[in-house]
């Protein structure tokens, strides 16, 4: 009868071409561990390259009473520093790039982040899995947490590979590698925060981490994630608000408008010119939690990449001739006695398990 | 004398009634199409031997369709007269006596000879008026007022009111005028007019819209009452909405004034079927809104809570329904709309923008009457009537949604699990003491709740009333006591996770007292002057856990006290026919007032919570800080000639309550701050200048143009947290605006074509820069405001094909408003982020929309049941997917571009409306 629609297309903006690019500076440093600092540039939007990395800086931290600790670039854009002791209370991070431009945070005190309590999961209304996370301080009256996760789990890919074809010899072997089985680990990438300002007592409970579809391929076997907890400086909890607000929490109807958020660094040189990034420093606590799919009602299907894969036949006076980015799985059976008349096989990225992202070593947390 | 003479007249009618009876025996024909009165009665006159007295003074307004056949003549009149405030009488000398509400009495009553007492419904007075009536009619329609000789002055004030016959009701800015020499005044709100004229025979012209125009001879000797019933014109309207329009745009005074009236707001093709008063508000020139479907709007480059909206006299904070889609004002109760965007006069101010006078009909005083409408979104519903014939009447008016059902139409799960609902009522009622005291009663709510997507429930509610006491004290001096209440209330809650479970709300309550005069002084000056006061109380924002389990500590902020008081004079100087000008001056005063507590800063560093070195407590109902100033409001027109004239006008406008607010579009969390010591009252300067031109008869041209400064206006900084801050004045900068533009609109008003075809270009910007980085936006430049879009082409087209059927058309056009766009991408913690560009740099893809409807009325019939009518609109014709907004988002690790809009497609809806 009325046909109200409220849409959302795709839009690109004109194009915008940035005068300079601007410093992108990546990371925290864990005093309880090692830690990596990433330096590199802003790129135009349309520009489909990866980010220009920053090489040939030096980093280093200063406390107020002017000891420096220097980091080392390991990789193009990554600056390492091993763990060690933090004897100070605050630390600044100073930068200065190849063509001799410096920068500097302002000090950021030590953050001691609390145990997590709990990393728990529920099913929802349409089965999907909610992961929480739990946590609580008693020693500060506020508390601003920020978490990241690395989330692993187990797949397989269409078909088991039980042959390898040897191209030098021409003959089919046994395969002595695992490539049906592999684990494949992503990385957090909303930004996840809270603060209990408003709340009695330091307590965070519930705070939604990730929530995962019934039919992904996550849920088939084994899942595991690995939830890192930081203790943030206000300061900081609003920068990474402000930049979720500008660039995840946008389009709402009551949508706050999207603005410059300004970090903790600036340019000695400039004080206009933007640096992008918070410097924050503490330590990390994290917790790992295993869900199977024996704990889970089982979908009507799994969203596997390998949905459309085919398995063909390969009878043995073929064999010599096989090429192709193929790989042999299971022999065909002899339907009139012993042994195999034949081979099946599929495309490789159907049956190498590596090719989808993952990797065919189980990890060692992995239980 | 006069007295025998009636009497003898009733005496010689009472003698030859008897033997008459036969003759009205004979039966005429004939047929008559909108005939004046005294058209229709030559005609009988000519057919039978009767010969018809009347005033025409009171039947020259009234006009005769009627066919009939083989009908004797009372039979005719009874039909004519029926249900009509006319009576008739014959007598034995074939003599009709026409007159208004009593019948003559043709025979004496029979106990006239035995001494006894009148029966009531003849009282003395009675008999008295109908004489002077019968002698009216001899002296030709002349209205003699006052008693000759009883002043030596040259001219005499003659004053009263103008009402609709119909129903009783005000007629207000009818033109009340005399040609030679032109005078000429225009009924007030009440449609009280009070004009001086010079002595002696003069013919004074009533014109109003959609009434009949009346010309009334008069004799004046002194100053004297005049009160005048127009009867309502039925047939199309247009002929006399030029008159009173073209005189008041291009001779009026008043400049930047906008008016509109409802049978014009009917007209405009409307969303979802509901007659939208702030939709029609914003096709008008110099009127911008960010976006569809948001609320609030901007005039003149001004931000949305600088625009006072006053229904009934009564602040309104949120105008809106339905987070915008929706006026808050039910279009069958309106009376009239007037949006002052300069030349704002002294007796009001308190927003430095604009001012929209919202104000309701008055109930009919003389029958019961009804209408309402269905549309898909809406109902609707309002009933009038007497509660004392004359005196006393009521309206009262209710509407409603069924926007629950709705939203379960709309085909995304974000709005399945939405719901939103709301309604408003409305009551007036209007007491006429006497003829010289009248009481006004206004009562109006409106309430929204809605739930989007998630649980958070949203809830707001408007409340006003008012009472105004009207008094005239004299024929030149009029005075209006008004007092009423204003609250806004919001409250957010939520439930779903027991521990952060919450309820969170606000309100503003305000009462305003204050007494209004006009002294007209001479046919030169009209002089109003007054004062009054505004008490706030805000609770500015509260807490609140929900349930055992929550463990939200209660948050509340200090309550918030202030007095706004104002006195004010205005004169409006007629300095000769060609030139009048406008002077006033209005005082406002501002006390922020305890108890409270209040924060002190470390002098000359940025305002944060590490600068705070003391905190000073006020006891209740003391001073914590002033602040006002004095108004000025001048405006002057000059006539070139009689159909062309220029205007000038400067304003200082002062405004002591803002609206925090730092989202888009007005949105149901905003809040409202009075000034303190820190927030430092908006003040506006506005000049303007304009030239009007009648090019014929219905087509008239005008230009404004206006410059505009603004300063402390409120601006953030990044990360500003403005709800439930105990120290909002370490969140918030102070920015200078400046505005400037030009209006050019063509208006054919009359015709089967009319309507009106505008362009504004216009700028809005604002300036922001503080001592320190963290208190500057771009680098301490102008920019573009959230609502600065330069070009603005408005077309509204109606075309009336006959009575029954209408159809408008109307276009819009504006630059897309101005965002901040990404201009740079980098990673960051493992997602692709965005870098801004400076605030408001680019601009979304230009807004375009037209709109049709069709108007189906029912027959024409004065006399029926009900009268019923259809309208059929398409809102967004082409189907165009206007941008309401433009944003970047990260999805899993993407940047991604999105465009929204509001109304993706063309939107047809039907609406059925009644009235009886």
């Amino acid at each position: 009868m009325i046909l109200l629609v409220g849409c959302i297309d795709p839009y690109s903006p004109p194009v915008i071409e940035q005068g300079s690019a601007a410093l992108v500076i990546d990371g925290f440093i864990n005093v309880s561990g090692e830690s990596t600092i990433q330096l590199s540039r802003t790129q135009n939007l349309i520009d489909a390259e990866v980010p220009q990395v920053e090489t040939g800086a030096t980093l280093w931290l200063e406390d107020e009473t002017g000891i420096k600790i220097y980091l080392f670039e390991t990789e193009h854009g990554k600056y390492f520093l091993p763990a060690q002791n933090f004897a100070s209370h605050t630390y600044r991070l100073n930068i200065q790039t190849q063509n001799l431009r410096e920068y500097r945070s302002s000090f950021e005190s030590v953050k001691i982040s609390p145990a997590i309590d709990s990393v728990t999961w529920n099913l929802t209304d349409n089965n999907s899995v909610q992961i929480k996370v739990n946590t609580h301080d008693v020693g500060n009256e506020e508390g601003f947490y920020r978490w990241t996760f690395d989330e692993t789990w187990l797949y397989t890919s269409a078909d088991e590979s039980i042959y390898v074809y040897d191209y030098p010899s021409r003959s089919v072997q046994l395969r002595t590698d695992n490539i049906y089985q592999c684990y494949r680990t992503d990385k957090s990438s909303d930004l996840l925060i809270e603060s209990t300002i408003r709340l009695s007592k330091n307590i965070v409970r519930d705070y939604p981490l990730k929530r995962i579809s019934p039919n992904s391929e996550r849920l088939r076997y084994k899942y595991s994630i690995l939830t890192r907890q930081y203790a943030i400086t206000q300061d900081a909890f609003n920068y990474w608000q402000q930049l979720k607000k500008t660039t995840e929490d946008l389009g709402t109807l009551f949508g706050p408008i999207p603005g410059q958020v300004t970090g903790n660094f600036q340019s000695l040189n400039d004080s206009n010119e933007p640096v992008i990034g918070y410097f924050a420093i503490g330590s990390v606590t994290t917790k790992r939690i295993f869900i199977s799919f024996l704990e889970l009602p089982t979908p009507t299907f799994y969203d596997i990449p390998y949905r459309d894969c085919e398995i063909y036949s390969l009878f043995n006076p073929d064999v010599q001739n096989f090429s192709g980015p193929y790989l042999l799985t299971h022999g065909i059976p002899n339907p009139n006695g012993p042994g195999i008349i034949g081979y099946y096989y599929g495309i490789a990225s159907c049956i190498d398990c590596r090719l989808s992202g993952g990797v065919n070593t189980k990890p060692d947390f992995w239980e | 004398m006069r007295t025998v003479n009636s009497f003898l007249l009733v005496l010689l009618a009472f003698s030859i009634t008897l033997s008459t009876l036969a003759q009205e025996k004979k039966t005429i024909r004939g047929e008559f199409t909108d005939q004046p009165f005294n058209d229709f009665v030559s005609a009988l006159e000519q057919k039978t031997d009767y010969k018809f007295f009347f005033d025409p003074a009171q039947t020259d307004s009234l006009s005769i369709t009627i066919s009939f056949s083989n009908k004797t003549l009372t039979e005719v009149l009874d039909e004519v007269f029926r249900n009509s405030d006319y009576r008739y009488s014959l007598d034995a000398n074939h003599y009709v006596y026409v007159t208004l509400r009593e019948p003559i009495l043709t025979e004496l009553p029979s106990n006239f000879f035995s001494g006894d007492k009148l029966p009531d419904s003849v009282s003395q007075r009675k008999e008295n008026a109908r004489f002077e009536e019968a002698e009216k009619v001899k002296v030709e329609k002349l209205t003699i007022i006052g008693n000759r000789g009883s002043t030596n002055k040259s001219t005499a004030t003659l004053a009263g009111y103008i009402r609709s016959m119909k129903t009783g009701e005000p007629v207000i800015g009818a033109s009340v005028l005399i040609e030679k020499p032109l005078i000429g005044v225009a009924t007030d709100a009440n449609g009280y007019y009070s004009i001086t004229l010079p002595k002696g025979t003069q013919q004074l012209r009533i014109r109003s819209i959609g009434m009949k125009s009346i010309d009334r001879n008069i004799l004046l000797h002194s100053d004297g009452k005049m009160n005048v019933e127009m009867d309502e014109d039925v047939r199309p309207l247009k002929e006399v909405i030029v008159e009173s329009e073209k005189d008041e745009r291009v001779l009026g005074l008043q400049m930047g004034l906008e008016k509109i009236d409802i049978k014009t707001l009917k007209q405009i093709p409307v969303a979802l079927g509901e007659v939208d008063i702030l939709k029609a508000v914003l096709i008008l020139p110099g009127v911008q809104s960010v976006g569809e479907a948001t609320v609030g709007f901007n005039v003149r480059g001004g931000a949305t809570d600088q625009n006072l909206i006053l229904f009934n006299d009564a602040t309104i904070y949120n105008p809106s329904h339905l987070f915008g889609f929706f006026s808050a004002f039910n279009a069958d109760l309106i009376k009239n709309v007037e949006l002052y965007k300069s030349g704002i006069p002294a007796e009001h101010g308190g927003r430095i923008s604009s001012l929209l006078d919202i104000s309701t009909r008055e109930g009919n005083k003389r029958k019961w009457a009804g209408s309402g409408g269905i549309s898909p979104i809406t109902g609707r519903f309002a009933l009038e009537g007497p509660i004392i014939k004359d005196k006393t009447s009521f309206l009262i008016g209710g509407r409603s949604t069924y926007s629950d059902w709705l939203l379960k139409q709309i085909p995304s799960s974000n709005f399945q699990n939405s719901k939103a609902s709301f309604y408003d009522l409305n009551l007036a009622i209007t007491h006429e003491i006497n003829s010289k005291n009248n009481l006004y009663l206004s009562g109006y709510i409106s309430s929204d709740r809605f739930r989007l997507q998630n649980d958070t429930t949203y809830s707001y509610r408007n409340k006003a009333a008012s009472l105004k006491w009207r008094h005239i004290f004299t024929n030149k001096l009029l005075g209006t006591l008004t007092t009423s209440y204003s609250g806004y209330e919001y409250t957010i809650a939520s439930s779903n996770n027991p521990v952060n479970a919450f309820n969170l709300s606000y309100t503003i309550d305000q009462l305003n007292a204050k007494a209004d005069f006009n002294y007209f002084l001479s046919s030169r000056h009209t002089i109003g002057f007054g004062a009054g006061t505004i008490r706030y109380k805000l609770a500015p924002g509260s807490l609140k856990p929900n349930g055992q389990e929550s463990l939200v500590v209660p948050n509340v902020l200090q309550n918030e006290q202030a007095y706004e008081s104002s006195v004010y004079v205005g004169d409006n100087f007629e300095v000769t026919p060609q030139l009048s000008i406008y002077g006033g001056l209005r005082y406002s005063f501002f006390q922020n007032i305890g108890p409270r507590d209040v924060f002190v800063y470390q002098p000359g560093t940025p305002k944060d919570v590490s600068t705070i070195i003391d905190t000073v407590s006020f006891s209740s109902g003391k001073k914590i800080s002033n602040s006002g100033g004095p108004e000025i409001r001048l405006s002057a027109r000059y006539s070139v000639s009689g159909n062309t004239s220029v205007k000038l006008s400067y304003n200082r406008l002062r405004q002591y309550i803002q609206m925090l607010s730092n989202t888009t579009a007005i949105a149901p969390t905003d809040i409202w701050k009075l000034s303190d010591p820190y927030i430092k009252p908006l003040i506006g300067d506005q000049i303007s200048l304009g030239y009007y031109h009648s090019l014929t008869k219905s087509i008239e041209f005008s230009v404004e143009a206006y410059y505009k400064i603004m300063h402390n206006f409120l601006d953030y900084k990044g990360g500003a947290e403005l709800i439930l801050n105990h120290h909002i004045e370490t969140d918030v900068l102070n920015a200078d605006g400046k505005a400037y533009g030009i209006e050019l609109l063509v208006k054919k008003t009359s015709g089967k074509i009319n309507g009106w075809l505008s362009y504004t270009y216009s700028r809005s910007l604002l300036k922001t820069a503080g001592a320190t980085s963290i208190e500057t936006i771009n680098r301490g430049e102008y920019y573009s405001s959230n609502y600065d879009k330069p070009h603005a082409v408005n077309f509204i087209g109606n075309y009336k094909f006959n009575r029954r059927f209408s159809m408008s058309l109307n276009m819009v056009y504006s630059t897309g408003r101005p965002i901040t766009l990404p201009i740079a991408k980098y990673n960051l913690d493992g997602s692709g982020r965005l870098l801004y560009s400076d605030r408001n740099q680019y601009r979304i893809p230009d807004y375009f929309r037209s709109d049709f409807s069709l108007n189906i009325e029912g027959n024409h019939k004065i006399k029926k049941l009900a009268h019923s009518s259809w309208s059929v609109s398409v809102y967004n014709l082409t189907g165009r997917r206007n941008a309401y907004s433009v944003y970047f988002t990260a999805e899993n690790g993407v940047v991604k571009g999105y465009k929204l809009s509001i109304f993706g497609s063309a939107i047809p809806t039907i609406t059925y409306n009644f009235k009886f």
